[in-house]
């Protein structure tokens, strides 16, 4: 693979500098954001591929599973800064889904499918969580807030079949598969895109390292699969529970919690 | 005998701005079986919040309710649901025909049993006052009373001992108002207790067996609509020359 020296980054952050004058010339405003993001992205960058340089050479388990918590732990905070109407119990809920559902998803991956031996080899276990938790991380943002949503405007229809002798499931059924229908619509449509509208960024990174286009497909086809499993498995784990939070014991549905949701 | 009891039966709403306000204040009283009840007074009173009490919707945050000398938490919740049926003041109705709202309501009153056929929907339409002919009609074309009519008809599919009703004359037109009552005092013939909240005193003189007069959480006063005349307590009185009654 050709190499990309210093001198090289230096010469595209010209671009950087290139786009702040644009904008600048434009009055566009936003040029200390562009700034500001761009040196973030640069320190960020650096010490994640430090970070991983002495992880692929420590080769510890239990370190490396530390770090793949570590990242859980950021996903499940990023979910909570994107979610603007809260489910009950929402870290613990969103936590815990996160965790059995990318947890399968990586085990199927690295386990069962590639049969990655050491299992903990960090070269592919590390990036490859990155991806899942990373898809995940939109899929949970996106059944959590549609569940609270959902729910909020469909208090009255709820509260009708539960004085029909509805379950709490059944009366809000709709409620949880519209959520889940639009949790997996990003999933769904970037497998639709994928090789005619885009290149997807692993498959495009293994083939400029030098892997045969093909087996790259290969890859990219697998890893799709086992994020849309490990997202269809994590709406399912927000939105089971998710759903029950909105009523007591005494299946009463808890308009006080939807009051503050509209 | 009574339907239901209130044993200093206390209601408490959490506001949003923090703390919480009262909403009913040791109640205790009791609503007549096989009668029909009208629970009236002021907007905020407490009425819709003491219907939704009894078939569980809400629970008391203090107190006791029986019913038929029976706690109402030692009845299974959704039995009770189905037999302590409410229909709040904002009717919902579902996607779909009258008969898919029907159906819908069907396997939730009558888990396990067998679809209605075509002459059972018919005659479930017809008590409520609905032309049969209307079936295959989307819900969603409805008039107000219509859709009213229709939640009681999916409430009647689990043949209800009590029927709760908030407000339910509220946005009826005479005529529609008059049909409304004339169903529930069959309904009561019938055998079944209902008790409606409403502000209408024409339609609660000419229709209820019984009133309760709510203001600002507690009942001031309660009886007999025979002897509604007789009352003498200022509130009451204030109560009936606002809504346009003779006191």
């Amino acid at each position: 693979m050709l190499d990309i020296s210093l001198s090289d980054l230096v010469l595209v952050y010209g671009l950087i500098l290139f786009s702040l004058v644009l904008m600048r010339m434009n009055r566009v405003g936003g040029e200390v954001e562009l700034l500001t993001a761009s040196l973030r992205m640069l320190v960020q960058l650096l010490a994640a591929g430090y970070l991983l340089h002495l992880l692929f050479s420590l080769r510890q388990p239990l370190l490396i599973l530390l770090v793949l918590l570590v990242m859980l732990f950021f996903a499940v905070i990023t979910v909570g800064g994107r979610v603007e109407q809260r489910l009950p119990r929402f870290y613990r809920v969103v936590g815990s889904a996160m965790l059995i559902g990318c947890g399968s998803g990586t085990f199927y991956l690295t386990y069962i499918v590639l049969g990655l031996s050491p299992w903990y080899e960090p070269r592919y276990l590390i990036p490859l969580t990155g991806m899942i938790l990373g898809n995940a991380m939109t899929g949970a943002a996106l059944a959590a807030e549609r569940l609270a949503g959902e729910m909020a405007i469909r208090q009255d229809e709820i509260e009708t079949l539960i004085c029909l002798g509805a379950s709490p499931r059944q009366a809000s059924s709709s409620a949880i598969r519209a959520a889940f229908r639009a949790a997996m619509i990003p999933a769904i449509n970037a497998m639709a895109a994928m090789g005619v509208v885009f290149l997807p960024g692993m498959m495009t990174g293994q083939i400029l390292s030098g892997t045969e286009p093909i087996l790259a497909v290969r890859y990219q086809i697998t890893i799709m699969c086992v994020i849309t499993g490990s997202v269809a498995l994590t709406t399912c784990l927000i939105l089971l529970p998710g759903y029950r939070g909105y009523f007591t014991a005494a299946e009463q549905l808890r308009r006080d919690l939807l009051r503050k949701a509209v | 005998m009574h339907e239901f009891e209130l044993h200093n039966v206390t209601r408490y709403q959490a506001l949003d701005a923090g703390g919480e306000v009262t909403i009913l204040s040791q109640i205790n009283t009791g609503l007549e079986r096989g009668r029909l009840s009208a629970l009236i007074g002021p907007s905020g009173g407490g009425k819709s919040t003491l219907l939704r009490l009894l078939n569980r919707l809400d629970e008391p945050d203090a107190g006791q309710i029986e019913r038929r000398g029976k706690l109402l938490h030692s009845y299974p919740v959704r039995q009770l649901r189905r037999k302590v049926a409410f229909m709040p003041q904002q009717t919902t109705v579902f996607a779909g025909s009258l008969k898919d709202n029907l159906l819908l309501a069907q396997t939730f009153c009558l888990p396990g049993s067998a679809e209605f056929s075509q002459h059972s929907l018919n005659a479930i339409l017809e008590r409520v006052g609905l032309s049969p002919h209307l079936l295959d009609r989307a819900a969603a074309d409805l008039s107000g009373g219509e859709r009213q009519r229709l939640a009681l008809a999916r409430l009647l599919l689990a043949e209800p001992e009590v029927l709760l009703l908030d407000e339910p004359a509220s946005a009826l037109d005479p005529p529609a108002r008059e049909q409304l009552g004339q169903f529930l005092r069959k309904q009561v013939e019938a055998g079944i207790s209902v008790i409606f909240s409403s502000h209408d005193m024409a339609f609660v003189r000419r229709f209820a067996d019984n009133f309760l007069f709510l203001s600002k959480g507690q009942i001031r006063v309660a009886g007999k609509i025979a002897g509604l005349e007789q009352v003498q307590d200022p509130e009451f009185s204030r109560f009936l020359n606002a809504e346009g009654e003779p006191c």
